[in-house]
This record gives C-alpha cells, sequence and structure tokens, in this order.
C-alpha cells in the first residue's frame, strides 16, 4: 500500500468486463479429480462496473479435439445493482461441473464425459469480447496415492485451491488421561482382587489427525501460490477417506519450508505438515465459556473440582465466594465485538462496562457446571492477536457484591410504623416477624430505676426480619433451618440510639410552620383633638379599636412552609395536631401614614409623637404574650402625608400544647400605657405626638377634625420551632429510626454468618437462592456421600493432624460497648458479656485467635445484684 | 464546512488493508476539541464510537477502520453445489460518520456518512 498516494488501488481485483477481466482465484492451469473441487472468484464493484455472465468449458479428449461446449449462466448477474451479488464463485472443478443441472448449464450436458482429458475455462460474454481465457484443467490419474486438495483463504480474499498429489504421510496423535480406582473387594472369608478389574481406568482419551502433504514440481507461479497458503489462517482439507463431501478444517502446522530445486531444472517441490483442526474424542468431556450467550474459546480448560472450595471455618470472614477463575480468552472478532473493541483507548462503551460484572457460563458439553459473573482484568495489547484476561467468580459473590455499597438504611421497614401507645407495647409480638418490645434500660427512668412508662420502651425489630427484607431488596431467596427456627427468630436488635424517640426530619417539618404577610392590611382611622383634659393642648391620638388577627396569606413560597398544614392562611390560626411543645415568634413590619389637615396644618413638617401599641400572641383567643412599644416615632412629610414606619416581634414558649390549641397573632393599642412625653393615653390610642413646623415648634393647638389616615402591615412572619423533638404518647413511631445508621449490610450480614458460623451455598437449582446453614447442620443434616468410590487413588494424598488448627485459643465474642451496663460489666469482669473462650491442648500452636462480631451485647442484669 | 474529510477508503477495500480517515476541522481550536468516529456494519447494524484525539501539530484527526471492520468480514466457506454461488458475509458494507465533539461541555456534532465495502482479502 502506497500511503503517499493516497492508499490502496482496487482496481486489479475487481471484474469488469469492459475494462479488465481481474479473477480473484484460480486462474492457475491446475489439475482435478473426480469428486474434487477448484474454484473460480469473481468480485464486481456494483458502483462502477458489470458483473460476469457467463463462462464457457470446452472439453477435448485425447487427440485435442472439441468434444463437449457447455454454458454456465450466472444467475447473480442480473437484478438489481446491490453490492450482495458482487463477490461470487464457482466450482469448476469435477466435482463442480458433475453437480450442475439444467438450465443452469446450456449446450453439452452433462459437462464432462468419460472422453475428456483436459478441458478449458473461458469468460463467455457477447459484448465487446466473446470469449477471454481463463485456465485450463486437466483431469488426473488415478493415482496409487489419494491426491490431497486443500482450499485456502488467499490474500485477495478468495478461496484458493492448491493440489498434492504426491505421496501423503497420516499421523494420529493420542493424549489420554487416567485414573486409580481401588478395585479390591471383600467377601464373607477373604479380601481379593479381581485380575480382571482395571486399577487404572482411561478418563478420556482424544485423537488428533496430522498430515505430511507434498506436491509434485512446481513453477514459479505455482510455488508463489503455495506460499500463500503456508501463511493462510483459513484452510480446509477437500474431504477424506471418513468425509468425503465435506471440507475439513486444518491448520497449517509448518513454521519454516524449504523449496527443493530438481536437478537442472526451475521447478521446485513443496512439502508441509497439517494437523485436523478438530480432535477425535472418547470418553472425554469438553468444555466451552459463554459470555452474555457468546461462546469464546478457552486457552485452557477449566479444572472446576479442583477450584470449587468449602467454606473455611478458620476465616468465616472470607466466606464470600465458593470459587474464582482467572482466564485468557483469545481476541477473536466475536470477543471483541462482545467487549466493545475495549483494547481501543478511545472507545465509547455502549453497552458494555468494565466496571459491571458480565454473565458467564462455563458448560461441560451440554451441562452447565458453573454459572458466575465475568471480569475484564486486562486486554489485549494488539487489536488482531492476543487474549483478553478475565476472572470468573461464582455467583455466591454476588450476595456478597450486592450488599457491597448498600446500607441497613436503605431498608424499608415503614410498614412497621406504629403509634406510641400502651396496646402496641403490650401486645403480644409474633417472633421473628416485626419488631417486639422488651425492657431495655435506655436510661430514661434514671439509671436503675424501678419506674416505667411507656415512653421509656423501645422496640426492636427481629433479627429474622432484617435478614429477610435483606434477601427481598437484593431479589434473592434463602433456604434455611436455622434462620427460620425458633432460636434464630426469637433474637431481636434493639434500637441502640440513646434516650426517647426522635421525631423524624419529615415528622419535625410536619409540626413546624413558617408564614408571612406579603399583602399589606390597613387599617383607617382619625385624629381627634385633644380630649379632655389631662391631654395637654396640640396632643392627637389614633383611634384604633378592632382586634383582628394577623392575616399571613403565604406559607409555601420557599423559604415559608407548611408541609403539615398546620397554619391557616385564611382564618390567621396556627393549630397543633400533635402533642407538641415549640417556640412561636411573631414578627411585624408596619408604616403609618397620617392624612394632615391641610388648613390647619399647613405649616407642619414633622409628626413628632411615640408609638402606644403592643403586638400579641394569643392562644385559643387568650393573650399570652405580648410586646408593647413605647418607642419615639419621627413621621416626615410626604405630599399631605405624615409617614412613619416601625418594626417589632414577639416569642412565646408553649408548653405541652395538646392536639388543638390554637395560637394567633394580633395588634392592639397598649392598654393604659403612659406617654414619655407626658401624654396619657387611653385605651384606644396606638399613636400620640404633635405636629411640628419648621423650627420644631408645634403647630395647631386647637385641631378641627381630622381626615382619615392608614395604619399599614407591610410584612410580617409567624412561625414556630420545635422546642421538643421527643415522640410523645399518641405520635407515629417511624421504624426506619430504629434501624442503626451507618452500618453496611454486608458487615451486618457478615456478623450474622460469624455469630452462627454459618455456611453458605448456592442453590445449584435456582441460582437466586441460597442455602444457609449452620456448620453441624450443613455436614451432618445432608444426606452423606460415600466419596471411597470416586476417588482417584493414583493420586498422592497427604493426611495433616489437626491441618486446620491455627492457634492455641479461640476467643468468640460481641463487641464491647460503652453504654452504662456494658461498660459496669465489662469493668466487673474484664470481658465482654457472652464471650467464649476456648483452649485448646496442643503442644506446638501458639497465638490467640479472636473471632468478634459487630454486635454489642445487651447483658441481662442478673448480675446486677453482685454489684 | 466545519469538517473536511482529506483521506478515506477506497470504495472496495480488501478487509485486512489499512481503512484511513483523515479529518481536519475549522472547529479545531474550539475547547474539548476532538473527532468523533461513528463506525457500523450495516449489515448487522452493530455500531460503535471512538473519539480521537486531533493531531497537535496538524490538529487533524486519524482513524483507521480495519481494526473495526476485520470483526465483522466472514470466511465463506463454499459449499458442494453446482453453479454460481454467492459469497456471503465476505463483502459487506461498513458506514464510518465523521463528527466532532466540542465546547465547554462537549458536544457531539455528527459529520459525513461514508459508506465503503470491504471484503476478505489482504492485498496491498
Amino acid at each position: 500500500m502506497d500511503f503517499a498516494n493516497n492508499g490502496f488501488v482496487s482496481t486489479p481485483y475487481i471484474y469488469n468486463h469492459l475494462v479488465n477481466n481481474a479473477y480473484m482465484a484460480g486462474i492457475i492451469d491446475d489439475l482435478t479429480f473426480a469428486g474434487k473441487s477448484n474454484f473460480i472468484y469473481v468480485l464486481s464493484n456494483h458502483l462502477t462496473g458489470a458483473r460476469i455472465t457467463n463462462i464457457r468449458i470446452i472439453g477435448y479428449d485425447a487427440s485435442g479435439s472439441v468434444i463437449t461446449t457447455s454454458t454456465i449462466n450466472n444467475p447473480h448477474s442480473a437484478g438489481g445493482n446491490t453490492y450482495d451479488k458482487n463477490f461470487v464463485l464457482i466450482d469448476v472443478g469435477e466435482r463442480g461441473l458433475d453437480a450442475l443441472t439444467a438450465p443452469q448449464v446450456t449446450g453439452t450436458f452433462p459437462v464432462l464425459n468419460s472422453n475428456v482429458v483436459k478441458y478449458e475455462v473461458w469468460d463467455y460474454d457477447s459484448n465487446p469480447v466473446p470469449l477471454v481465457y481463463i485456465k485450463t484443467l486437466t483431469r488426473g490419474c488415478e493415482n496409487i496415492y489419494r491426491p490431497m486438495i486443500v482450499h485456502y483463504l488467499a490474500k485477495n480474499g478468495a478461496m484458493q485451491t492448491a493440489t498434492f498429489n504426491l505421496m501423503h504421510d497420516k499421523k494420529i496423535k493420542k493424549q489420554n488421561l487416567q485414573y486409580g480406582k481401588d478395585t479390591n473387594f471383600y467377601t464373607s472369608v477373604q479380601y481379593a482382587y479381581d485380575i480382571s478389574s482395571r486399577p487404572m481406568r482411561q478418563f478420556g482419551i482424544t485423537t488428533q489427525t496430522g498430515l505430511v502433504l507434498r506436491t509434485d514440481w512446481l513453477s514459479d507461479d505455482q510455488v508463489e501460490k503455495y506460499e500463500d497458503l503456508f501463511s493462510s489462517a483459513v484452510i480446509f482439507l477437500d474431504g477424506d477417506e471418513n468425509y468425503p463431501n465435506k471440507l475439513i478444517a486444518i491448520n497449517c502446522d509448518t513454521q519454516d519450508y524449504i523449496t527443493i530445486p530438481k536437478a537442472k531444472s526451475k521447478l521446485f517441490a513443496w512439502e508441509s505438515e497439517f494437523s485436523y483442526a478438530h480432535q477425535q474424542i472418547r470418553q472425554d468431556v469438553r468444555g466451552k465459556l459463554t459470555i452474555e450467550g457468546v461462546s469464546v474459546g478457552l486457552s485452557e480448560r477449566l479444572a472446576v473440582s479442583v477450584n470449587k472450595s468449602i467454606a473455611d471455618v478458620r476465616e468465616p470472614e472470607n466466606r464470600n465466594c465458593d470459587f474464582t477463575k482467572t482466564l485468557k480468552i483469545p481476541a477473536t472478532p466475536e470477543v471483541n465485538a462482545l467487549f466493545e473493541w475495549a483494547y481501543d483507548v478511545n472507545i465509547d462503551f455502549q453497552s458494555f462496562n468494565p466496571n459491571k460484572s458480565t454473565p458467564g457460563s462455563y458448560f461441560l458439553n451440554t451441562t452447565e457446571v458453573i454459572r458466575g459473573n465475568i471480569q475484564l482484568l486486562a486486554i489485549p495489547q494488539l487489536y488482531n492477536h492476543g487474549f483478553y484476561e478475565i476472572v470468573i467468580r461464582g455467583t455466591n459473590a454476588d450476595l456478597f457484591i450486592m450488599m457491597e455499597e448498600l446500607y441497613l438504611t436503605d431498608l424499608s421497614f415503614t410498614d412497621l410504623n406504629h403509634t406510641l401507645d400502651y396496646t402496641n407495647f403490650s401486645s403480644a409480638p409474633t417472633i421473628g416477624v416485626g419488631y417486639c418490645y422488651g425492657y431495655i434500660d435506655y436510661g430514661m427512668n434514671g439509671v436503675r430505676g424501678n419506674t416505667w412508662s411507656v415512653l421509656h420502651f423501645k422496640a426492636a425489630i427481629w433479627l429474622k426480619e432484617y435478614v429477610d427484607r435483606i434477601f427481598t431488596l437484593l431479589g434473592l431467596t434463602y433456604t434455611s433451618s436455622i434462620i427460620t427456627s425458633t432460636f434464630f427468630k426469637s433474637i431481636a436488635v434493639p434500637c441502640i440510639k440513646e434516650g426517647a424517640y426522635q421525631f423524624t426530619p419529615t415528622q419535625i417539618n410536619n409540626r413546624q410552620f413558617y408564614a408571612k404577610k406579603t399583602t399589606t392590611q390597613a387599617r383607617n382611622g382619625g385624629f381627634v383633638n385633644g380630649r379632655s383634659s389631662p391631654f395637654p393642648a396640640g396632643y392627637q391620638y389614633h383611634d384604633f379599636t378592632s382586634i383582628t388577627p394577623i392575616i399571613f396569606n403565604d406559607d409555601s413560597t420557599s423559604p415559608l412552609h407548611d408541609v403539615g398544614g398546620i397554619y391557616n392562611t385564611a382564618t390567621g390560626e396556627y393549630t397543633t395536631t400533635t402533642v407538641v411543645q415549640s417556640g412561636i415568634k411573631f414578627i411585624l413590619n408596619y408604616d403609618v401614614r397620617l392624612t394632615i389637615p391641610s388648613d390647619a396644618l399647613a405649616t407642619a413638617l414633622t409628626f413628632s409623637g411615640e408609638s402606644n401599641l403592643q403586638i400579641c400572641i394569643r392562644r385559643n383567643g387568650i393573650v399570652v404574650s405580648t410586646s408593647g412599644i413605647n418607642a419615639p416615632m419621627l413621621f416626615t412629610k410626604s405630599g399631605s402625608d405624615m409617614v412613619g414606619s416601625l418594626s417589632t416581634s414577639v416569642i412565646y414558649n408553649t408548653g405541652l400544647d395538646p392536639i388543638g390549641t390554637v395560637y394567633d397573632c394580633c395588634v392592639v393599642p397598649q392598654t393604659g400605657a403612659e406617654s414619655s412625653s407626658g401624654g396619657f393615653i387611653t385605651n384606644s390610642s396606638m399613636f400620640n405626638g404633635n405636629f411640628k413646623d419648621s423650627g420644631g415648634s408645634s403647630v395647631g393647638s386647637v385641631l378641627p377634625s381630622f381626615p382619615a389616615s392608614t395604619y399599614t402591615v407591610t410584612s410580617a412572619y409567624f412561625f414556630n420551632l420545635l422546642q421538643n423533638q421527643n415522640l410523645y404518647w399518641g405520635d407515629t413511631i417511624d421504624m426506619n429510626t430504629v434501624v442503626p445508621e451507618d452500618v453496611k449490610m454486608l458487615d451486618f450480614f457478615n456478623w450474622v454468618v460469624k455469630k452462627f458460623n454459618l455456611y453458605i451455598e448456592q442453590d445449584k437449582d435456582n441460582p437466586l437462592n441460597y442455602i444457609i446453614e449452620r456448620r453441624d447442620d450443613f455436614y451432618l443434616t445432608s444426606n452423606p456421600l460415600d466419596l471411597n468410590p470416586l476417588w482417584d487413588n493414583s493420586e498422592d494424598f497427604i493426611v495433616l493432624p489437626m491441618g486446620e488448627l491455627d492457634a492455641k485459643s479461640y476467643l468468640v465474642r460481641d463487641k464491647q460497648d460503652a453504654d452504662y451496663w456494658n461498660k459496669l460489666y465489662q469493668d466487673k469482669y474484664k470481658q465482654v458479656y457472652g464471650q467464649q473462650l476456648l483452649n485448646i491442648d496442643n503442644d506446638f500452636v501458639t497465638g490467640a485467635k479472636i473471632i468478634e462480631t459487630g454486635f454489642s451485647p445487651s447483658p441481662g442484669l442478673l448480675f446486677r445484684p453482685t454489684l | 464546512m466545519a469538517l473536511t474529510i482529506n483521506q478515506q477508503p477506497q470504495a472496495y477495500t480488501p478487509v485486512f488493508n489499512p481503512q484511513i480517515f483523515h479529518v481536519t476541522s475549522t472547529n479545531s481550536g474550539a475547547a474539548n476539541h476532538s473527532y468523533t468516529f461513528v463506525f457500523t456494519d450495516v449489515i448487522t447494524g452493530i455500531t460503535g464510537t471512538v473519539q480521537v484525539a486531533k493531531d497537535p501539530v496538524f490538529s487533524a484527526g486519524v482513524f483507521d477502520a480495519m481494526e473495526k471492520s476485520k470483526d465483522f468480514i466472514e470466511y465463506f466457506q463454499p459449499v458442494y453445489t453446482g453453479g454460481w454461488q454467492k459469497a456471503t458475509g465476505s463483502l459487506r458494507p461498513f458506514t464510518v460518520n465523521v463528527g466532532e465533539t466540542y465546547g465547554t461541555t462537549p458536544t457531539y456534532y455528527p459529520g459525513s456518512d461514508i459508506t465503503y465495502y470491504v471484503w476478505s482479502g489482504g492485498v496491498d
């Protein structure tokens, strides 16, 4: 290929009868034999050229006379201008011509008769050249040796034919696998051996056929063809004595070859070794690996039985997978497509994800013996050869891998939510199902207190409930006599949080509101000149007598909220829906606009006075908290009005309010307040003062009646914050709050495995089901199998005395904790409550081994009297 | 025209020959620029996407589709029957869309579909 001139030129390979009669293969004169093929390939370009239409076979007798003329039409030359008809072939060997039937052929039929000793193949097209010679085939003599015909994928992409007509060698290589068998037997009087028994037996025998093929003397151009065969990746043998009408896949084993010159000649002979691509099998089984249903090649056979491991009694924490196996699989086209050309660092994966496991199976014959997950470990560096390195992992690991990123809090227990009351506390639980209440001292009644309230108890979820929900979440099931036993079902996992139940964030949100008044709310009033004594002359007051709740119209625009619907934007009332204790706050911002009588106060520029009002929080209509203001206020002139503003707030801390308690807010005059400037304010006065001119002198000692003035709330807020987040009698317990936080599901399950010494096996009949048993049950309740008849006694075996013993002492315990009772017990006895120490009577092994769960004990208080 | 395809395989190309696409773009100076080649085996519809960083000197993108197309080619095994046969699967169309990806938030912009035909040869 010439990159400098923009690459490959395909013209020499493309047939176009108008321009270039190029044939992909089969243009060299050759021998042909009865029952053997010889192919001609033609590649056309449907975009630019015509296809081959006919070939003509002209047969000659021994004297050289034409005795047959036959034309074979190419049915794919006609029709639409599509690419799929452009790569065609025809068998012009004796087998192919003998197989022709009418109307495929016109003229002489059958094409070859017994008198034809050779025949020519012509490209027969009427325009512009009627006949173009292709090749001559000479019918080979019947050798004393069977001629061997080989078809191979040539460099140009066609199946080329090569003839080996000299004596060939055939050899068969055998490989056998055998095992030993104990054939001794008992009778009532003897222990003996039968000479006809077979102590060494054949497990499997495979054979592979090899060939050494030899050519006759070859010309230079023929040698070039055989060199092409030497390096071809696809080779077929044209039948053998067992399969005379089959293309048998073979491989060229010769790694180098030597051309042998004939003396005083330019001819060469060619010899090479081949082997059948398949093996003949006796009593053997064949392995096959499939990944996502695609059968892939294997560089080795899996030793399934060897790698299947039994759970290790010494290291229960490592019981997470019953087998793994690292394999290399060849980077075949189908595997490249399966892994989406992962060797290309620039590739964007479409569906394959190297971070995710891919299902795979290993078959022995048709039996699936391993079902696991495939992980791609390494990819080949070269795109057209090399191996992918993968690991196949037993799906036992799935159980643990699926848990790996999950926490106990990923389980939902909301269906177990219940009301905190005596009924639920005192009802008899069903062991293993849901939750229960027990006498566990959470320190709420005083440590070691003797008086217990319902509020002092907290629910505990059964351990089996946890296990069930873990398996349900993972889409798995289990079969276990231990987990379904009364013993296991009677174990509960207490709430480990100290103190009373706490509201959840949702419950808190449902009990808190935050409302705002975003609309103005005006009150009209009027100034009345100083009333009767003791008001000094020049003092005015503003009438405001009605007491109406402030309406906070918005409780939904963020950050405002009222998730629980406890505030009413129509009535301005907050109503408790549960027993709750909170702090309530009311914030008020208001403007006051006083309309100036134009005639009498024309020279007034300010109104200097004081506010005399109070804002209130009312509980069930009764004022429970007020905030009064006697603050100086300076109103400034704005057009014909005097304008001023103030802000204030009031807080009320509630007790434990019962359900249905109503709170609202209002603004009222400050009852009986006295002006700091000496004026006396009546019950209805909210502002007092006097108008002043630019010099600060009071204006209008005697005032006429005033037009209406306005008092306007411009913004106000009303909200509550819980001061006590403990659940109270009648509240709903969110059972998700009982679940320990930050505990990984995998750790939790492993603690269960450790605590009960569980063995886990995947159900071979149902990969989604796991068989979980205690060690003793696992071994003792199964039907025992006598392995002696299956034992291959040709292999050595070793008996290790106490081979699994790796420590002098074993300490099994739960995790020590720092709560009051655990600490008390640990301080007194210097050990964790419930631990068990096992000392081994062995003089050689040293060291101590601690097997510890993540659970902490709940000490029984039977030890309490000893304190 | 943002993308210029300077070199592409011949309409009929042996599958084991290099099938080079050489492309340049007027957008090569944009942030996070890369060339995106989406290849498709037309018969099966299987597709894949390759992101190629631009050449540091010429800002060109080069993609050899041979690595992908050779995984789809079939070596037709002749059957013993008289007359003409089609070498099914040994000649197949292959499409490469030459596009680019760029932008602060990289966005893919597809380009032209180029369909050519590969056959089971390895000549050069």
